[in-house]
C-alpha cells in the first residue's frame, strides 16, 4: 500500500501527494511533467517574532532580535564546505528567507535534482555554530539590516506595527537591528537551533518530472530519525487596543509617506479558517481600494492618492491587519479622506457584480501564481506551514458570498482599530 | 526538451514588425510583450508621460477603472505599457498577459478581447472634449505624478544612485539621458508633444513582439496583423531601426562622489567593454562577468565571504551598450578596499591567474540557467528578444555548445579588454567627507 495520500485538484489538475516521515516531517510531493527543473523548499515554523521560547529541556531562553535570521544565515556556512559552493558546483538557484513566523530555504535545479536535494536536507539538519563564524557574519547581516533601514517603505511598514500593536513581537523587523546583531552569539544561535530546527517542525515541498515514491524513499533516507519533540514559543502578550492612533517619525525622504492600518480582531489560528480569512479580507480591500473601485477612483481624480497608494491585508495566527498606503504632501487630509471612503463604503456595502469580477481576477491569479516547479513546491510548502491545502483557494472563490464580504468588512474596518503611520521628511 | 534546441521562426508582419511566438502548453498564463523601440532622444519625456496617461481611458472605457473592470472580467488579464532604456535605445513596451482559455471555464475566450484591450490603448485613447489630444485635466494630473515621482526618486536608494551613476558615466552620451526626462523638460511638454510621441511610436518605431504561453499563434499573428501588419491598420508605417550606440573609449580613470541622506553608502564601478557580435563573444563576456561577479564569482567569496564588507556586490554586462559595472551596498568606510578589490581582481583574471575550478562553477552556473530557460515563460520572452536584438537566433542547446568551448584564455582576454571608466559613491555627508 502506498505511503503516499493523493489528491488532485479540480480547477488545476495537479495532484499533490503528501507523506509523513517516521520522525514526523510532512512532505509534500507535486509532478511536474515536462518541466526540466525541479524545486525543493524545505522549512519550519520558526521565525524573527521566536526570540523567548522553551527550549527542548522545558528552561526559559531569550535570544537577541534577529536570531532566526543570523541563525539562517549561519546554516548557508555548512560544515566542512560552504553551501554557496556545494549549490555552486551543481549550478543550482537556492535561497533562503525569514519571515516572523517562519524560516524557509530552497533550491531549484535543472538535472541535479537528487544531490541538491542532498545538500538541501543536510545543511538545514546539520550545522556547525560556532563563535568564529558567528563573528564573521555580523559584518554581512549588519548590511543587510542597514539595507532594510534605509528603505522608506519598510520604515513605513514598521512604523505601522508600533502604532498598531504595543508588545507584539512583530514590532521588531525580521532581521532584528544592528545593535541586536552584534549582540548575538554562538550559544544564542545553537539555543534556537537545538529548540526549534527538528523534525517535528520540519516542512518540506518537492516538485519536479519525478516518481513520488521513489523521491519519497530517498526523503527518508536523508531525513534525521531521532530529535523527537520541540521547543516551545511564547504565547504572545498583547493588548487588544491600538498603541497609537497617530505615530510619525522623522526620516530621509522628499515627501511624506502615509500608511494606515485597521487592526483586525484576535487570529483564527492557522488553518483553513486563516486562509479563508485572508482571502475574504482581500476581497474587502480590493473592492474598496483597487483600482476599479469608485472609492479609488474619486481618490485619485480629486488628487489625495496618486500611483503609489496601495492597500493590502495580511495575518498569520496572532495578529492580523489590512493596510492603506501612499505619499501625499498633507498626511491629515489623506487619513480623513482615506477615513471617509472607507465609511462611505460601509454604508453602502459590496455590490455582487462588483465581488463576482473580482473573483474571476482573482482566480485568473491564483491560476498565475501556480506555475512551474518551484512556485508550486514553495505554495505547498506555505500551505503546509499554515495548515492548509495549496489549492484551497479555489473552493474559497467558489463559495464566497457578498453577505460574507460585507460582514467582514465590517468587522476589519473598525474606526477604533485604525491607526495611522507617517514618514515625514527631516526637518 | 525540444524547445531548447530550436528557436521559433520570426514571422515579419510588416517590414519592421517581427513577432516571435512559442506556444508552451505548460504555462497556465501567456505573456506578450510588444516592444516600441526608438532612439534615446528628445522624445524620451513625451513617451513617459504618454504611457502614464494611457492608463487614463480610451474611447471605449473612458476612465482608469473602467478599464481595469474590463480587465479583471477578462480573469485578471494585466495590460501595462512603460518607457526605459534598453540596449541603448527607449523602449516602450506594452505588457499583456492573460490566464490560458483551457484553465478557464469551458467556452471562455479572452485572447482577442485582451489584444483589444491592449490595442485600444494605443490606438483610441480618450480625447479632450475640446478637441485636444488629452484631457487638460488628466494631463496636468500625471504631469504632477512624473514630476513627484522624479523628486521623490531618491527615495529608492539603489535605483537613485544607479541612475546617477549612469548619468556621471555616459554624459554627453544618449545613454547618459535619463529616460524620463528632467523636470524641467516635464514642464514643457504639451497635449500636442505626447500625442506626435504616440504616433511616432505607432508608425515609426521597430516593433518585436514576443509571446510566450499557452497560445494560438495563428491567432495572435492575425490580431496582430490587423493592427500593425502590413495590410492592418499601420501598414503604411515607415519604421526605422535605431542604430547601436556609438562605444566610447575611456580616458582616465574618474571618481564622483555624491552626498545623499543615506544609511548604507552605494557603490558603482563603471567600466568600458567591447561588443560583443558573435555568439561566442556573447558568452564569453557572460562567463567572464559571472567569474569576476557572479553569485560565485571573486567578488562575492572575497568582497562578502572573506572581508564582511556588504551584504551583496555583483556585476553586470550591458552587452550593447559596451559597458560592464560592478554595484554594492557598503559601508563608506570601505570605498577604498572594495575599490581597490575590483582592480585587483580584473587585472588577475586578465592576467590568466584563473583555477579552473572557478571557471567551472561559473560555467555551470551559465549552464543550468540555459538548462532552466524552459521553466520560466518570462525568462524565454527575454531570452527571444535578446537573441533577436542579437541577430544570432541562437537555441539555448546552441549557446549551451558555444559556452563549453570556451576556457581560461577566453575568460582572461576578455577581462583584459575591459578598461576603467568611472566610479561612483552614494554616500551621507559623514562619511563621504571621510572617503573623500
Amino acid at each position: 500500500m502506498s505511503r503516499l495520500e493523493s489528491t488532485t485538484d479540480s480547477c488545476l489538475g495537479e495532484t499533490l501527494h503528501r507523506a509523513t516521515s517516521p520522525s514526523g516531517v510532512e512532505i509534500a510531493l507535486l509532478r511536474t511533467p515536462g518541466y526540466a527543473t525541479a524545486s525543493g523548499h524545505f522549512g519550519l515554523r520558526f521565525g524573527s517574532t521566536d526570540t523567548r521560547f522553551r527550549g527542548i529541556d522545558g528552561a526559559a531562553v531569550e535570544v537577541p532580535d534577529g536570531s532566526a535570521h543570523f541563525l539562517e544565515h549561519k546554516l548557508f556556512e555548512g560544515r566542512e564546505e560552504k553551501v554557496f559552493d556545494r549549490f555552486g558546483k551543481l549550478g543550482a538557484d537556492f535561497n533562503g528567507g525569514t519571515g516572523f513566523f517562519e524560516t524557509t530555504y530552497y533550491f531549484v535545479s535543472a538535472g541535479r535534482f537528487d544531490e541538491c536535494l542532498e545538500v538541501l536536507l543536510d545543511f538545514v539538519q546539520h550545522p556547525l555554530i560556532t563563535q568564529e563564524r558567528v563573528d564573521k557574519e555580523m559584518g554581512i547581516i549588519e548590511q543587510e539590516v542597514r539595507m532594510y533601514e534605509d528603505q522608506p517603505g519598510f520604515r513605513s511598514w514598521m512604523l505601522l506595527h508600533r502604532a498598531l500593536y504595543r508588545r507584539h513581537p512583530i514590532r521588531v523587523p525580521p532581521g532584528g537591528f544592528v545593535d541586536s546583531v552584534r549582540a548575538t552569539t554562538a550559544e544564542h544561535l545553537q539555543k534556537c537551533f537545538d529548540a526549534f530546527y527538528r523534525p517535528l517542525n520540519f516542512k518540506l515541498a518537492l516538485s519536479g518530472d519525478f516518481e513520488p515514491e521513489a523521491v519519497l524513499d530517498k526523503v527518508e533516507a536523508l531525513l534525521d530519525t531521532d530529535r523527537p519533540g520541540s521547543g516551545a514559543r511564547a504565547p504572545v502578550d498583547e493588548i487588544e487596543t491600538i498603541a497609537a492612533p497617530w505615530l510619525e517619525e522623522e526620516f530621509n525622504v522628499e515627501q511624506p509617506r502615509v500608511t494606515i492600518g485597521w487592526r483586525d480582531r484576535a487570529g483564527v489560528g492557522l488553518g483553513a479558517a486563516m486562509l479563508r480569512r485572508q482571502q475574504v479580507s482581500a476581497f474587502v480591500m480590493d473592492l474598496l481600494f483597487g483600482v476599479s473601485s469608485p472609492f479609488h477612483e474619486d481618490l485619485y481624480l480629486r488628487g489625495v492618492i496618486d500611483d503609489s497608494f496601495g492597500a493590502h491585508y495580511t495575518c498569520d495566527a496572532s495578529y492580523g491587519y489590512a493596510m492603506a498606503s501612499g505619499r501625499t504632501d498633507d498626511p491629515v487630509r489623506f487619513a480623513d479622506e482615506v477615513r471617509g471612503a472607507v465609511a462611505r463604503f460601509l454604508q453602502r456595502g459590496p455590490r455582487q457584480d462588483d465581488l463576482d469580477r473580482m473573483v474571476r481576477a482573482a482566480w485568473g491569479g491564483a491560476v498565475t501564481s501556480l506555475q512551474g516547479p518551484s512556485a508550486l513546491a514553495s505554495a505547498a510548502l506555505t500551505a503546509s506551514l499554515e495548515g492548509y491545502d495549496p489549492f484551497a483557494v479555489f473552493r474559497i472563490f467558489q463559495t464566497i458570498t457578498r453577505d460574507e464580504v460585507a460582514e467582514r468588512a465590517q468587522e476589519l474596518l473598525d474606526p477604533g482599530r485604525m491607526a495611522v503611520a507617517v514618514l515625514r521628511p527631516k526637518s | 526538451m525540444a524547445l531548447l534546441e530550436s528557436f521559433p521562426r520570426p514571422r515579419t508582419l510588416a517590414p519592421g514588425v517581427d513577432l516571435l511566438c512559442l506556444p508552451e502548453r505548460r504555462f497556465k498564463r501567456v505573456l506578450l510583450h510588444l516592444h516600441f523601440d526608438r532612439p534615446l532622444d528628445a522624445r524620451r519625456p513625451a513617451r513617459s508621460l504618454l504611457c502614464q496617461i494611457l492608463d487614463h481611458g480610451t474611447e471605449r472605457h473612458s476612465t482608469r477603472q473602467e478599464l481595469a473592470c474590463a480587465e479583471e472580467d477578462l480573469y485578471g488579464v494585466t495590460v501595462a505599457q512603460n518607457s526605459d532604456r534598453h540596449a541603448g535605445m527607449q523602449r516602450t513596451t506594452l505588457r499583456v498577459s492573460w490566464v490560458g482559455e483551457e484553465f478557464l471555464p469551458e467556452g471562455a475566450r479572452v485572447t482577442e478581447p485582451v489584444l483589444e484591450l491592449a490595442r485600444e490603448r494605443f490606438e483610441a485613447p480618450l480625447r479632450a472634449a475640446s478637441g485636444a489630444p488629452f484631457p487638460a485635466e488628466t494631463l496636468e494630473r500625471e504631469r504632477e505624478q512624473l514630476l513627484r515621482q522624479i523628486r521623490t526618486f531618491p527615495e529608492h536608494r539603489s535605483a537613485y544612485a544607479r541612475e546617477q551613476f549612469l548619468q556621471a558615466m555616459c554624459a554627453g552620451e544618449p545613454y547618459g539621458l535619463p529616460p524620463w526626462g528632467t523636470a524641467e523638460e516635464v514642464v514643457a511638454l504639451t497635449g500636442e508633444d505626447l500625442e506626435a510621441a504616440r504616433v511616432d511610436l505607432l508608425d515609426h518605431a521597430r516593433v518585436t513582439a514576443v509571446a510566450v504561453g499557452p497560445v494560438d499563434p495563428e491567432r495572435l499573428a492575425g490580431a496582430l496583423a490587423d493592427w500593425l501588419g502590413s495590410a492592418g491598420l499601420r501598414g503604411g508605417a515607415a519604421r526605422e531601426v535605431v542604430p547601436l550606440p556609438r562605444l566610447v573609449e575611456p580616458g582616465a580613470m574618474r571618481e564622483r562622489r555624491e552626498t545623499q541622506p543615506v544609511d548604507q553608502a552605494k557603490f558603482h564601478y563603471g567600466w568600458r567593454a567591447p561588443r560583443p557580435v558573435t555568439g561566442p563573444q556573447v558568452e564569453t563576456q557572460a562567463l567572464m562577468n559571472d567569474v569576476v561577479g557572479g553569485m560565485h564569482g571573486r567578488l562575492f567569496r572575497i568582497v562578502r565571504e572573506e572581508r564582511s564588507l556588504a551584504y551583496g556586490i555583483y556585476s553586470s554586462s550591458s552587452t550593447f551598450v559596451g559597458m560592464w559595472t560592478v554595484a554594492a551596498g557598503i559601508d563608506a568606510n570601505s570605498f577604498d578596499e572594495v575599490l581597490r578589490t575590483v582592480d585587483e581582481q580584473v587585472a588577475d583574471v586578465a592576467a590568466g591567474n584563473l583555477t579552473d575550478a572557478e571557471i567551472e562553477v561559473a560555467r555551470v552556473g551559465l549552464l543550468h540557467d540555459l538548462d532552466s530557460l524552459g521553466d520560466s515563460a518570462s525568462r524565454l520572452a527575454r531570452s527571444l528578444d535578446r537573441e533577436h536584438l542579437l541577430g544570432l537566433y541562437r537555441s539555448p542547446a546552441e549557446r549551451a555548445a558555444q559556452l563549453r568551448k570556451l576556457g581560461a584564455a577566453d575568460v582572461a582576454a576578455a577581462a583584459g579588454r575591459l578598461r576603467p571608466d568611472l566610479v561612483h559613491l552614494v554616500a551621507a555627508a559623514e562619511t563621504a567627507a571621510i572617503v573623500g
